[in-house]
């Protein structure tokens, strides 16, 4: 084959080469978009432009992302996490509605001062968060029981769980449409009047994450554990304790975001309070590569296209477009960032071609 | 291969290397750790590409973008750690990924055709044994036949007598002798030089990535190949030898009726009996998958015992977890650096602290001090010699001796007590052989004691003060270095009982 082009992988990359990627797959992804609008009959930039500036630019554009945001900033954490010791938390979805109920069934049956129920409801969540990883984990760690499996399927049983409890016991006898718990009285305050506190807390939640995994020899260990297991034992590391409490922590994390959805966002538990929070967490982490500044970073701008999905929702843009819309750019990143790994090379032909030409 | 330069981000790996290779010549390549001979074949054999220059095979210019292209034209490597299937046979192996191997094929066709292989290229071997009950030296036989099988004219075979027993090293040269005079090249990469001398037509020799000289081996010695090498002349002499007055010496670690099983059951160790005392080097000769992985496992707390009893300065040590034993004082060199001793996609900064993080000053209470960390690991690349761009690295980046050199510093700093040693000077290149060597007389000579394994029985009778030998699990004899022989050892090693003769 003279002439032909072959896919080669880099054996070193650097973090620049990736940047560009994934700045180009962007870039080139919003052309591809607005062209596909403008053959609708859209106007893609004015509609683009005044979806920006809606929601940078006012306050309840700000509101709107800030609620946006705040969910995909521990989900996102949360996978990343389990990322960093080289797992798979892929029930975040699950840990994210387990948080909530925990939080829920706080607020719905015990009553006190906010401050102490919020703090109550804030612990039930990340303790439920943990409970809900925790079987997967243990199979993980005794007898390695793939966790993408588990973890996955912990997230069907969530939804049904609290399903049942939204339309059951928990159910607001006065809510006659959807089924949805009574309303939980204990709402997170505002900030400067817009911003929900639940992002600082989230905020928080990174930086301490941060600092434990930094800065800590606990994780020291669980990053080494994470990487080579089998050295992380001859170095006697407690290889199968770190990498247990790494899961339940990422757990944790995916809880607080269900429970500050809870107690922030929406007051009443029922099944769609997720709008894939858990799920996009993933692909949060994999765009972070690992770094607590990247979740963030992706964190806000997947935020950003969510909430010009839903403006342009209200400008006559189909659900469907919008969610295929958001889709299609994070596919473009996170493709454009295995790409970064490899390069497209010219080959010229070997002699003959063959092996048998050597005889 | 013209004019071929590589750089990995801050290093220079290779720099305008030209090489010829003919054919029907066996080519040695040699050079210090890190000098690039790794990094050149693997852009021979389409790994890695080269920034500039080029290949060229027969006069004419080729670009390979894989392996797989490389073997097409011709080119083929066995690399140091062999890349077989071990839960499949033979047969399977050689066809695994192979063009030519028909979609259906049944076990009885491929033994066959395994068979005719072997014959055709003149290597013995058991086409429906699996691979992973083989001994190294006829695993490499298999990979050899499996690079030829797919029409290599050109062998490379990177440091492939580090893992072999003396006499499978005898086979392997015969087998490349055959390959040469069939009109094949042969590129064989060794830090041995007598190795070097006794099997090449030809050698080449590299210093920081560049091509110092190319001369007929005939023409060489030792000493020339040394001085090419490091650029300055090497002085081989031997280790002085310090006995310490017999008073000082105490007992340091004591192996009572030892029993240890392999995860699947199989025993590993029967009955083991033994005893180090300070000041004192304790060779562990055998061949090689007889016990010694299980046994300096064993000893440093990362493998469990079914019964008997191991104790340190006469304190029991059974059952103590293997960062324990390292805080009382033990260093363990494990014979696999990369799969044990290392995590390769972690900086060497981290890799380095490996057995001192729980400690000040790299550590406060809770608190990881990466600074004091990067300084610490500073200081051990410096005193061993390690060559790195910096700390922040990859370990796995490094080449192959200088990971082997950072292991070994790092694990003789904390060794106040005892080193266990497994094979510590495989890869290593001649300078770094006698620092290490150095190194471990020191140990022994500050008071540790030292168990040294190695299947370099000259090496063993060289640094130990007494030679165990390991047969099946078993301690077959323990001589004393005054009555230890090469022939004895052998003997021994054969499984025979102390009794049985000499
Ligand atoms: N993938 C890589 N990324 C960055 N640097 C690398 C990489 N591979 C090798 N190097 C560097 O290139 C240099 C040459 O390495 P190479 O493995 O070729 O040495 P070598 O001659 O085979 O040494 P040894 O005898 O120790 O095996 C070393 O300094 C090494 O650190
Ligand atoms: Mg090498």
């Amino acid at each position: 084959m003279p002439g032909s082009w072959r896919i080669e992988k880099l054996k070193s990359t650097s973090r620049m080469r990736g940047l560009v990627f994934r700045m180009v797959a962007v870039f080139f992804g919003l052309i591809v978009a607005g062209i596909t609008l403008g053959g609708l009959g859209f106007q893609p930039v004015s509609m683009g432009v005044e979806a920006l500036a809606y929601t940078l630019g006012s306050s309840f554009g700000l509101q709107d992302l800030g609620a946006l945001v705040t969910p995909l900033l521990l989900t996102g954490l949360a996978a990343m996490i389990a990322m960093r010791a080289r797992l798979w938390n892929i029930g975040g979805e699950g840990q994210f509605y387990m948080g909530a109920w925990a939080a829920a069934g706080v607020g719905i049956h015990f009553s006190g001062p906010s401050v102490v129920m919020l703090m109550a409801m804030f612990l039930a969540g990340g303790v439920m968060g943990a409970i809900w990883i925790a079987l997967p984990a243990y199979a993980k760690v005794k007898a390695n029981v793939d966790e993408i499996i588990t973890t996955l399927f912990m997230n069907f049983i969530a939804i049904l769980w609290v399903g049942y409890f939204a339309a059951g016991p928990w159910r607001d006898p006065n809510e006659i449409i959807t089924a949805s718990s009574l309303e939980i009285r204990h709402a997170l305050p505002e900030w400067f009047g817009f911003l929900n506190i639940g992002i600082f807390v989230a905020l928080v939640v990174i930086v301490l994450s941060w600092i434990l995994l930094t800065k800590t020899v606990w994780g020291y260990e669980a990053s080494y554990a994470g990487s080579n297991p089998d050295s992380a034992r001859y170095a006697g590391i407690p290889t199968g304790r770190r990498l247990m409490t790494v899961m339940l922590l990422s757990g944790a994390v995916a809880g607080i975001a269900g429970m500050i959805e809870i107690s922030g966002t929406v007051t009443r538990l029922q099944v769609g309070i997720s709008s894939q929070f858990g799920y996009l967490g993933i692909v949060i982490a994999a765009l972070a590569a690992g770094s607590h500044i990247g979740v963030i970073v992706a964190a806000v701008l997947t935020g950003i296209l969510l909430n010009a999905g839903i403006i342009f929702e209200t400008q006559g843009l189909s659900l469907n477009a919008v969610v295929a819309l958001t889709g299609w750019l994070l596919l473009l990143v996170g493709v454009a960032q295995v790409a970064s790994g490899y390069r497209l090379t010219r080959m010229r032909p070997a002699p003959g071609g063959q092996a048998s030409t050597w005889n | 291969m013209r004019r071929v330069t590589k750089t990995f981000p801050g290093v220079l790996a290779n720099d305008d290397v030209s090489i010829e290779f003919r054919k029907g010549e066996i080519h040695a390549l040699l050079g210090e750790n890190g000098a690039g001979k790794s990094t050149l074949m693997n852009i021979l054999t389409g790994v890695y590409r080269q920034d500039s220059g080029e290949i060229l095979v027969h006069g004419k210019s080729v670009t390979f973008a894989s392996a797989a292209d490389a073997i097409v034209a011709g080119i083929g490597m066995v690399h140091q750690h062999f890349k077989l299937v071990k839960a499949f046979t033979v047969a399977q192996n050689l066809h695994l990924g192979w063009e030519r191997t028909p979609r259906r094929i049944s076990h009885d066709q491929m033994n066959r055709s395994a068979l005719e292989l072997s014959g055709k290229f003149g290597l013995d071997m058991k086409p429906d044994a699996c691979v992973g009950e083989l001994s190294a030296g006829a695993q490499q036989r298999v990979e050899i036949v499996r690079v030829l099988a797919r029409g290599s004219q050109v062998l490379i075979v990177d440091e492939p007598t580090a893992v072999l027993t003396p006499y499978e090293v005898d086979n392997l040269f015969r087998v490349l002798r055959r390959l040469k005079e069939s009109g094949r090249t042969v590129i064989f990469i060794s830090h041995k030089l007598e190795e070097v001398l006794n099997i090449s037509d030809r050698v080449t020799v590299l210093r920081r990535g560049k091509v110092v000289a190319t001369r007929d081996s005939n023409a060489m010695d030792a000493r020339k190949l040394a001085n090419l090498m490091v650029g300055r002349d090497v002085i081989f002499d031997r280790m002085p030898r310090y006995d310490a007055p017999a008073e000082d010496k105490y007992e340091v670690l004591r192996l009572d009726d030892v029993n240890a099983a392999h995860a699947s059951g199989a025993k590993a160790l029967s009955d083991v009996n033994l005893s180090v005392a300070s000041y004192e080097i304790l060779g562990i000769a055998g061949v090689a998958g007889n016990g010694q992985r299980v046994l300096t496992e064993v000893i440093a707390g990362v493998h469990g015992v079914t019964s008997g009893t191991i104790s340190l300065g006469g304190r029991d040590i059974t059952g103590l977890t293997a960062g324990a034993v390292a805080e009382s004082g033990v260093g363990h060199i494990p014979e696999d650096r990369l799969k044990s001793g290392f995590a390769g996609d972690l900086p060497v900064s981290t890799n380095s602290v490996l057995r001192v993080y729980r400690q000040e000053p790299i550590s406060a209470g809770i608190w990881y001090r990466h600074d004091q960390a990067v300084e610490f690991a500073e200081k051990i690349v410096k005193e061993a010699d390690v060559s790195t761009p910096d700390v922040h690295t990859p370990l796995r980046n490094l080449s192959g001796g200088n990971q082997q050199r950072l292991i070994a510093r790092r694990e003789c700093a904390i060794s106040d007590r005892l080193l266990i040693a497994a094979y510590p000077m495989r890869g290593l290149d001649v300078g770094a052989v006698e620092r290490l060597r150095k190194m471990i007389m020191g140990r022994r000579d500050a008071g540790a004691a030292v168990i040294l394994v190695s299947e370099e029985l000259d090496e063993l009778l060289e640094m130990s003060d007494r030679i165990a030998v390991l047969s099946q699990g078993r301690i077959v004899g323990v001589l004393d270095i005054a009555d230890a022989s090469l022939e004895r050892i052998g003997m021994m090693m054969g499984g025979r009982k102390l009794e049985a003769g000499l």
